[in-house]
């Protein structure tokens, strides 16, 4: 769709500036703020005032920021590959596979997206404490590694793929994981982009889980640990503004590096069907 | 092929394993507890039947969590979508620098939420918030965003509009750059208006979108736990109070500040049940326009 | 494809990672772990220090440290405690959760710790600390409820700080936020109130949110008497209203708007130096008593009741935790404690130990020392185990007497049924 003339052109860019603006100054604010020394943050004016990195070295000198980071890193990436492993899968079966109940299994996929985490949370916790599992990474990455969203978007997605791929591969005599491995994964990965970066944002936001689950504090991830800056009454926002720029970083990487895959993968996920 | 017939089913597996072991197994766990007083695992717990469910039922706070989830989800949904696709049409415009925009609009997204809880309990503070800053350096009078009842589900909106509004804007605008651009040619030659082509041709064209959108918002909207918590839970523990307690937060705090796991557990059950029947109730309504296909 | 295969094989090892931990976890006494919770990260450097001699002396036991925010380490450790597994060994006990955490029998008995100095620690918090004659905390900190005025903008308006809550601090509030800006917001308010400090003027008052059934007790005709005091404060603009610790509140007495608090010490006593206080006003805060409630009547000003360390009953080390328990009593370590963490040292030595400090309580050396060596001010306050309940009732009363126009018998009403209700 082409603009109708100059004048729209630029209202319409203006507006969009707007909006940009005004979604953005909290985290402008954020950012000024993390430079400011700890007794001046709410200073109100909005202009940078003299620099000071010393929010970043408390930061890094009186937490374990950079073990929490490198924990959220680890499962969120963790968690991603394995969610995508098991959801395309899934996915393919539903997609291209004629099996007895599929409807029915399919509505049971569907359904399970409606159980809210907490009201499962406490029988987990009771659940893992006995198999004394709590404080191990898996119980951040396993039990929900194949979530009905990621389930559902891939097939939709391997519902595009032309059959006649697969059935030749069947006619070439391979196994059907095989078929899997060499056909169906290289021709997904748009979608695949798409479901990685939204499972890696999902683990990597998480906060009421790894709150609950994990009893120490080398093993804590980057939300959690922020949020014991936020002590009973003396909130120190200074090391906490820092962490929080800092970890914004690494999804928004990956979302500028895969925004193409992330938007195609979107659209078949989500628009056709 | 014999492989074939089984394959599916191995395939389906780790999901229906993983669903079995860690969401349908502490379900029927926490549909045992909600039938017994239980206030710590070490002790035994004290069958009380149906009581707990009537205690929730008949407790006006939870009626109160309920229509302020009802009018949150119905003033969220709507203003998010509302707000998404028409950022999404405009951004659709062939213009220059397009993925700045959506890369602006994207990023609340992907900000941890204890984090932009904390940012805006800042931004909307009465004295020292840069929000009323400005508004009164504008001569504008200043508001107690966080704390005045009034503004208190408002103020909530308006931070969950602005951390979700870029994700559905994305969705949205992936869809209508799938439309065929044949169409809108076409409907240029014919000669008709920006509106006429927005209401004619976009638009229906979306609505499956829009349906999964608006399914997918309402799903997340009544399970709102993480922002109220964050923005409003005061100094001292104190959870956040009636103007803004959900469901979630109701549930949370019979669990942790009233130690009645057996009533949280109740008021999961109470609160899934909701969602399922509303999600049913919008496939129903939607489905057969929305063509949502199984 | 590479990539999918790298990512496997990092999903496997860190499963498998994780699983051999689980074999792992049978712990030989050599090689104790003794997880320790703290509130926020001001715990840090003080505990280390007291922690320094137990270190030494063994080795092999590793101490994990665990810092979350209060809320939330609250839930950790009473989820522990609920199922039994899982509570951290030494966590950080508030007075509200006490009740909660004896009914479910957490706490261990720690007397043999405790006991031998017991004529050491502050009478009041001695009686907070037992329970049923068995000692089940080490006491942190000790937290009178202090005013505090900036004595230079009194001086201006020709006033002292007040003698009761009704009368005199009226009249001086009256004089003190005459003076007006251009929003005609006063140029000074006498601090900020909030519905935590309710709490406050129940202790002064001797009232109980519980009856000894543990119903609540929240209808009261001194409670509505106080919400209509707060209302009228509020109303009047001599206070404000919901911003107490927040860092607003700092804000404000940075920029010589607040110019009176009333607060336990330690917001506001080391609070001012650490919060990077201007330091030129540090030497013009003053302390004074907590005020009476009415003219004529008298109250030293008894403890807010701070949180103290205390030991799961379930935990797999008691003597160890019990061990490095008695290092947190010296006079060295209630001293770096008090200096740490902005508190008031527990015991009477350790008080004696802060005299190289200046003066830590801006001109309060004897009101420390009266309320300190005083009898128990608040022995009838005693915590239910559904204070939280009482707590959040009440709370949501106070807003509705000030933010809603209730009439304060009305809000107290409501809180009464809700906290019945809660309690189901």
């Amino acid at each position: 769709m082409k603009p109708r003339s100059i004048a729209s052109f630029g209202v319409l860019y203006l507006f969009l500036t707007v909006v940009a603006v005004v979604t953005l100054l909290p985290f402008y604010w954020g950012l000024i703020a993390a430079f400011r020394p700890s007794n001046d943050i709410f200073n109100p004016s909005l202009l940078p005032g003299p620099l000071t990195v010393v929010n970043f070295i408390d930061l890094f000198r009186s937490s374990l920021y950079p073990r929490w980071f490198l924990n959220s890193c680890l499962v969120a990436i963790a968690y991603a590959s394995l969610t995508l492993f098991f959801c395309s899968l899934a996915g393919y079966a539903f997609a291209k596979y004629e099996f007895k109940g599929k409807n029915a299994l399919f509505l049971i996929v569907l359904g399970s997206m409606m159980i809210p985490v907490w009201a499962t949370l406490v029988p987990l916790y009771s659940l893992y404490s006995k198999i004394n599992s709590l404080n191990r990474y898996w119980v951040l990455i396993v039990p929900g590694s194949a979530p009905a969203l990621g389930i559902f978007m891939m097939r939709q997605y391997i519902f595009g793929i032309p059959s006649e791929m697969i059935d030749s591969g069947r006619v070439d005599g391979c196994s059907e994981f095989r078929i899997y491995l060499s056909i169906i994964v290289p021709v997904i990965p748009p979608a695949l982009g798409a479901l990685a970066i939204i499972m890696f944002m999902f683990s990597w936001n998480n906060f009421l889980i790894p709150l609950i689950l994990m009893q120490n504090q080398v093993r804590l991830t980057v939300p959690v640990g922020l949020a014991s800056f936020v002590g009973l009454t003396r909130p120190v926002y200074g090391p906490l503004i820092a962490g929080t720029l800092i970890s914004v970083i690494p999804v928004l990487v990956i979302f500028v590096r895969m925004q193409k895959e992330l938007v195609s993968g979107i659209t078949i996920g989500a628009v056709k069907g | 092929m014999r492989e074939q017939k089984y394959t599916p089913y191995l395939f389906i597996s780790p999901f229906f394993l993983l669903f079995t072991l860690f969401s349908v197994g502490p379900l029927v766990y926490a549909l045992y507890m909600s039938f017994n007083r239980i206030e710590s695992f070490a002790q035994a717990p004290e069958f009380v039947g149906l009581r707990q469910y009537i205690n929730i039922l008949t407790d006006p706070r939870f009626h109160r969590s309920l229509l302020n989830i009802f009018t949150y989800t119905v003033v969220a949904v709507s203003f998010t979508l509302a707000i998404s696709l028409l950022l999404a049409n405009l951004l659709n415009v062939r213009l220059p620098g397009r993925v700045v925009y959506r890369s602006a609009y994207f990023l609340p997204v992907v900000t941890s939420l204890v984090a932009a809880g904390i940012f805006f309990r800042l931004i909307l503070a009465e004295r020292v918030g840069i929000l009323n800053e400005i508004l009164r350096s504008f001569g504008l009078p200043s508001y107690r965003w966080l704390n005045d009842p009034k503004l208190m589900m408002p103020s909530l909106i308006v931070v969950t509009t602005w951390r979700s509004f870029g994700f559905f804007l994305v969705i949205f605008l992936a869809a209508i750059q799938n439309i065929p651009s044949e169409l809108y040619d076409a409907s240029r030659v014919d000669g008709a208006s920006i509106t006429q082509t927005l209401f004619r041709i976009t638009l229906p064209l979306l609505f499956p979108t829009i349906f999964f959108c608006i399914v997918t918002a309402t799903i997340g909207s009544i399970q709102l736990f993480d922002e109220p918590y964050v923005l409003f839970t005061a100094q001292g523990g104190v959870p956040p109070r009636d103007e803004v307690i959900t469901p979630a937060i109701y549930l949370y705090n019979s669990a942790f500040q009233q130690f009645r796991f057996g009533k949280a557990a109740a008021v999961g059950f109470i609160v899934s049940l909701i969602i399922f029947i509303l999600t049913l109730a919008q496939v129903r309504i939607m489905g057969r326009r929305g063509g949502f296909s199984t | 494809m590479r990539m999918r295969l790298l990512s496997i094989i990092t999903v496997l090892f860190m499963i498998f990672v994780g699983a051999g931990q689980l074999t792992a976890q049978q712990a030989e006494p050599e090689n104790a772990e003794i997880t320790i919770m703290g509130w926020d990260q001001m715990s840090t450097t003080y505990l280390d220090k007291a922690a320094a001699p137990f270190i030494k002396a063994h080795p092999n036991v590793k101490l994990n440290r665990l810092d979350l925010a209060s809320g939330d380490a609250i839930n950790k450790v009473i989820v522990g405690m609920s199922s039994g597994v899982g509570c951290p060994d030494i966590f950080i006990c508030d007075p509200d959760w006490q009740p909660k955490m004896v009914a479910l029998n957490g706490l261990l008995d720690i007397t043999p710790v405790v006991g031998p100095v017991k004529n050491n620690i502050l009478p009041d918090l001695l009686h907070m600390i037992t329970v049923n004659g068995k000692i089940i905390r080490v006491p942190m900190a000790y937290n009178p409820i202090f005013f505090y005025y900036r004595k230079d903008i009194f001086d201006q308006y020709g006033v002292s700080a007040p003698k009761d809550w009704t009368v005199d601090f009226m009249r001086i509030a009256d004089k003190v936020t005459k003076d007006k800006n251009a929003s005609g917001e006063p140029n000074h308010y006498l601090g900020d109130i909030n519905d935590w400090q309710v709490e406050f003027w129940m202790i002064g008052r001797q009232e109980l949110y519980a009856n000894k059934d543990g119903s609540p007790n929240l209808d009261t005709p001194v409670k509505a008497e106080v919400l209509k005091w707060i209302k009228e404060v509020v109303d009047k603009k001599y206070m404000r209203f919901g911003t107490f610790l927040s860092p607003e509140a700092w804000e404000l007495m940075k920029n010589n708007v607040d110019v009176a608090q009333s607060a336990p010490f330690w917001e506001v006593g080391f609070g001012l130096k650490r919060m990077g206080y201007k330091p030129e006003l540090e030497g013009k805060w003053r302390t004074a008593l907590w005020p009476a409630w009415k003219p004529g009547e008298s109250y030293p000003g008894g403890s807010h009741g701070s949180g103290g360390w205390a030991v799961w009953a379930k935990t797999k080390y008691p003597k160890l935790c019990m061990e490095l328990l008695s290092w947190f009593l010296t006079d060295s370590a209630a001293k770096e404690m008090a200096i740490g963490r902005v508190l008031g040292p527990a015991t009477k030595s350790g008080t004696a130990a802060l005299a190289d400090q200046g003066d830590p309580f801006f001109g309060g050396q004897k009101i420390w020392k009266l309320i300190s060596d005083s009898g128990s001010i608040v022995n009838n306050f005693s915590y239910n185990k559904n204070h939280s309940v009482f707590s959040a009732a009440l709370s949501a009363a106070v807003h509705n007497v000030v933010e809603k126009g209730m009439a304060p018998e009305e809000a107290l009403k409501q809180a009464q049924a809700q906290a019945l209700n809660d309690m189901k």
